[in-house]
């Protein structure tokens, strides 16, 4: 595929990396877990379980020295049918020293599968039975003497998110480790790889399965049973439809209320009233005064906009979301509402990435490697652009709708589905290519074991303290500057026609349009300064919940596919945004003047 | 009898006897000889589920009418 190499170009400088120890294995194994537990995390690219296509790096420890362990996307086989198996194909063919791999105690078929494939690039493995709870749980007992022998391989029993066996586990990985260095010269190239068909690999899997598998009673606990009822249709999709209303419903309320009850008492009865006193103890002129701390002042406004609006919904939404990623919750919601997707025009699987867009469109973008085809990552990277708010747009634009009324909220959320649908149809109609039908492993459902959960939860919100903060102060500075200096001024007034004219909002609201380039939810925060009536709060919501991405997501469009569809989306959102917002204020103004 | 697998009863086991010639399927574990119980169908065009040994998956319907298999006497 020519493409793959454009694509993975970011990963070249890992590739070359030396010393490497690739960490590997199925989906939803808790590969995440091991990682966070073993590294000291230096680079993290991203990190969704079950969804992670990207790479993560960190540094492990083994007698004394340093090594760079690499978290690779976990994936079925070695096929090469999607980007995120070519990056571990990639990986494997890279020279690394060793390889970490996970199995999964509870499918032992499958993941003794994968592994033959890993063996057959002759690089030394160490293997983690991980999940043994789960297995013995389910009735299963592993000859674990037995399997080691079978697949000549040291294998070490874990419950990783328990942290039980991971101390054994670095002993047998230094170990093997420290005999690899030994036999450098001896690792062979992947390109020389023997490959074994498919078939053969799971017969050879099956025959070691039945050998060193015995069943026993196991008792299916409540959790088991939950996420057996989740899978069937009734009453799965109404569980499924309450865990959605559920999450949005912490996510929102609980935002909602942090901001009232602790974060605006905080920041306009303390912060922006210490900055005042400050400033004021200055001679400033007034323009810098007023750049500082007035009414759009940059000591005011980064404290409104980033800690109180912003802030409370993105960390409830990393705190909600991990939690369903963890459960095995997302993949039974695929599977429910894969038939309204497939009549979209995608199908079920697409709706992960989808949800991941709901926090942050950058790594659902990524999330998208996971595709089969070119088509089905367009589309759904098209869908995100469009009609995907992140979470932090989503939090601005509660915040100035159910100021008004929580009707415009629901008519928003109804134009966003309706945008949704639209751009799926039309791009799964028009796009050349193929998407491929729905193939899903469905895990167990889990309670996230909460160290894990805690240090996955922090390690996000950390990084969005890190990514976001930078963008997000530009785009304050810029509203200052502005606002302050009489620039906005001119600004409106050669933007009048549109922003007033078409779109109906007060001419100020062309500040929106300036900072949506920098990021989507400061194309919201200006508007809820300005005194709008009901109209036009529901237009400039509908017009920013469209318009531009933001420059991070340009800067992955144009990574992922190239400028000219990064140019494309460009255009069609804020065309589309623009068109849409004024025939909106012009035609229910027109209908409202019959009321 | 030799029926697809979109046809396929829930609760029934049955065995895979040609699959199209669609890498994930294999990756997956669903290929000819394989056995897989069939859980559920899910309405209005929606995939079928299924155990395959000791996992579930789930498998799209334009795929799932093109696999057939025959009922586990």
């Amino acid at each position: 595929m020519g493409r793959s190499c454009h694509e993975l170009q970011e990963d070249r400088e890992v590739l070359e990396l030396r010393d490497k120890i690739l960490l590997m294995g199925p989906p939803n194994v808790g590969k995440s877990v091991f990682f966070s537990e073993l590294t000291s995390i230096h680079v993290v690219s991203s990190n969704y379980a079950g969804t992670t296509v990207s790479y993560m790096k960190g540094t492990v420890s083994l007698n004394g020295r340093a090594y760079n362990l690499l978290d690779v996307p976990g994936t079925y086989s070695l096929a090469a049918t999607s980007l995120a198996e070519e990056v571990a194909l990639q990986f494997l063919a890279s020279d690394p020293l060793a390889i970490l791999f996970v199995l999964n105690a509870a499918d032992l078929e499958g993941s003794i599968k994968l592994l033959l494939e890993v063996l057959e690039f002759e690089i030394p493995v160490v293997a983690a039975l991980n999940l043994a709870d789960v297995a013995s749980r389910k009735g299963m007992e592993i000859d674990l003497e037995l399997l080691q022998q079978e697949l000549g391989v040291p294998i070490v029993p874990t419950v990783a998110v328990k942290r039980q066996g991971l101390r054994e586990l670095v002993d047998e990985l230094s170990r093997v480790v420290a005999s690899s260095e030994a036999a450098a010269a001896s690792v062979k190239r992947a390109e020389e790889a023997r490959r074994g068909s498919d078939l053969e690999l799971w017969q050879r899997a099956q025959q070691i399965t039945a050998k060193c598998l015995r069943w026993t009673n196991g008792k299916p606990s409540r959790l088991d049973r939950l996420g057996d009822a989740m899978l069937k249709p009734w009453p799965g999709i109404p569980l499924a439809v309450l865990v959605i209303l559920l999450s949005v419903g912490v996510v929102v309320g609980a935002g909602k209320a942090l901001r009232a009850v602790l974060l605006l008492p905080l920041v306009n009865g303390f912060i922006v009233p210490f900055f005042e006193g400050l400033f004021s103890r200055f001679a400033l002129p007034a323009v810098v005064h007023n750049v500082l701390i007035g009414e759009f002042g940059i000591f005011r406004i980064s404290f409104e906009w980033i800690l109180a609006l912003v802030m409370p919904y993105v960390l409830l939404f990393q705190l909600v979301f991990s939690f369903l990623e963890d459960s095995g919750v997302l993949p039974r919601i695929a599977v429910l509402f894969d038939n309204i997707m497939r009549k979209l025009g995608v199908q079920g699987g697409s709706l992960i990435s989808i949800m991941l867009g709901y926090g942050c469109a950058v790594p659902a973008i990524i999330g998208t490697r996971t595709a089969t085809t070119r088509k089905e990552r367009l589309i759904v990277t098209t869908i995100i652009c469009f009609a995907v708010p992140c979470i932090s747009q989503t939090g601005a634009l509660f915040s100035l709708l159910s100021a008004y009324s929580y009707w415009l909220v629901l008519a928003v959320l109804a134009v966003g589905l309706l945008v949704f649908a639209l751009v799926s149809v039309l791009t799964s109609r028009f796009l050349q290519g193929t998407v491929d039908p729905l193939v899903i492993e469905i895990p167990n459902l889990l309670i996230p074991e909460p160290r894990a959960y805690f240090k996955k939860f922090f390690i996000r919100a950390k990084h969005f303290v890190v990514d976001a903060e930078g963008p997000m102060l530009v785009a304050v500075v810029i509203a200052a500057l502005l606002a302050e200096t009489g620039i906005l001024t001119g600004l409106s007034t050669v933007l009048r026609p549109l922003v007033s004219g078409w779109l109906g909002l007060p001419p100020e609201a062309s500040m929106s349009l300036i900072l949506g380039i920098i990021r989507r939810e400061m194309s919201v925060a200006p508007l809820l300064a300005l005194q709008l009536d009901g109209l036009q709060v529901f237009v400039g919501a509908v017009v920013s919940l469209i318009y531009l991405p933001c420059m991070s997501v340009f800067g992955i469009l144009a990574k992922e596919f190239g400028a000219k569809v990064a140019v494309a989306i460009g255009a069609g959102t804020t065309v589309t945004a623009l068109f849409l917002g004024g025939v909106l204020n012009h035609l229910i103004r027109f209908l409202l003047s019959f009321a | 009898m030799r029926q697809n697998l979109y046809e396929a009863q829930p609760g029934k086991e049955y065995t895979i006897l040609a699959t199209p010639d669609y890498k994930l399927l294999s990756s997956i574990g669903l290929f000819s000889g394989a056995k897989v119980k069939m859980e559920s169908r899910y309405g209005l065009g929606g995939p079928v589920s299924l155990s395959l040994s000791t996992k579930k998956i789930a498998v799209g319907k334009d795929l799932a009418t093109q696999i057939y298999v025959r009922e586990v006497q």
